[in-house]
């Protein structure tokens, strides 16, 4: 059974392009538009082995999912991988802080992205 | 002094961040692009899409960058296998372009020691957009050549309220680039 990989940004566009490289590296993807809407697939949701996400979103933005993420017991191992124009040092240490497994800033390139999930998750 | 003058003369080295940001986005989309002079009136009729984003900080302002939608159709991030862009995709592209673009300014702002927080982007499909005549005090107004096709950018900063914007002796804020990745 493939990997499944929950992609959260409010961009339809890289939410398209993540998806089709995690889908053609035999992954499944699910998507979220928004911190709020991700952290609520990933509280319903058993099945994810991973979380690729936005920081800077409405409603609630990427380091408040991934706080919230892994203030839940029963998530606190589940892995995330930051995604975003952001690159600010302080930032990037604030995500490990919280528990984030890395950090890419945009624009990327898809060989990169999954490369990464794949030393995260495994192919 | 009107609070939206970009003062102590820093107008050209904020006009030259704006370009070189703006030149190197459309060129990472793999668009050839060129300048045209400061000023000069350009015909925006084709201008069919707009992006808008915010920031805030010690110094705020906004960026603006209209163009046709075949320009944001060209520059749409696809790869082998992914469909083709409707209106909806296009219209969602030119938000997180005008995004990405204002995260390479922002970018080369903490290189110099100065930071803001950005909005969420927002876009807008129209027509004429773009235009604006005349322009004012503390808005870097660009016209790019993108192949054929013109590409319309307004970056509107209001600087601090005392002294300039970049400082010489600040040091500058650690930041990484486009397309670093870091593991934990």
């Amino acid at each position: 059974m493939s990997a499944k990989v929950l992609v959260v940004d409010d961009s339809r566009a890289i939410r398209q392009l993540v998806g089709t490289a995690l889908l053609q590296a035999g992954y499944e993807v699910i998507e979220a538009e928004d911190g709020q809407q991700g952290l609520s697939t990933i509280s319903t949701d058993r099945d994810i082995a991973m979380v690729i996400c936005d920081v800077n979103m409405p409603n609630m933005n990427g380091l408040e999912m991934l706080a919230a993420v892994k203030a839940q017991a029963n998530n606190s191992a589940l892995p995330v991988l930051m995604l975003t124009t952001e690159g600010k040092a302080d930032l990037i240490q604030q995500a490990k802080r919280c528990g984030a497994k890395g950090w890419i800033v945009k624009p990327f390139k898809p060989d990169q992205l999954v490369a990464a999930v794949r030393k995260i998750v495994g192919s | 002094m009107s609070e939206s003058t970009l003062a102590h003369g820093q107008d050209e080295e904020v006009r030259q961040v704006v370009t070189e940001a703006c030149v190197d986005m459309l060129g990472a989309c793999g668009l050839p692009v060129g300048r045209i002079a400061a000023g000069r009136l350009v015909a925006l009729s084709e201008h069919d899409l707009a992006g808008f984003i915010g920031f805030s900080g010690r110094v705020r302002g906004s960026l603006i960058i209209a163009a046709s939608s075949r320009i944001f159709a060209a520059t749409f991030p696809t790869m082998p296998g992914s469909r083709s862009p409707n209106p909806d995709d296009l219209l969602d592209w030119v938000g997180e372009m005008t995004n990405q673009t204002l995260g390479r300014i922002k970018r080369r702002f903490c290189a110099r020691g100065l930071d803001f927080d950005t909005s969420t982007p927002t876009a807008v499909k129209g027509r004429h957009l773009g235009a604006r005549t005349p322009t004012r005090d503390g808005i870097v107004d660009l016209v790019l050549t993108a192949g054929d096709e013109l590409v319309s950018i307004c970056f509107e900063l209001v600087p601090p309220a005392a002294g300039p914007i970049f400082q010489g002796a600040v040091e500058a804020i650690p930041c990484s680039q486009e397309g670093d990745l870091v593991l934990f």
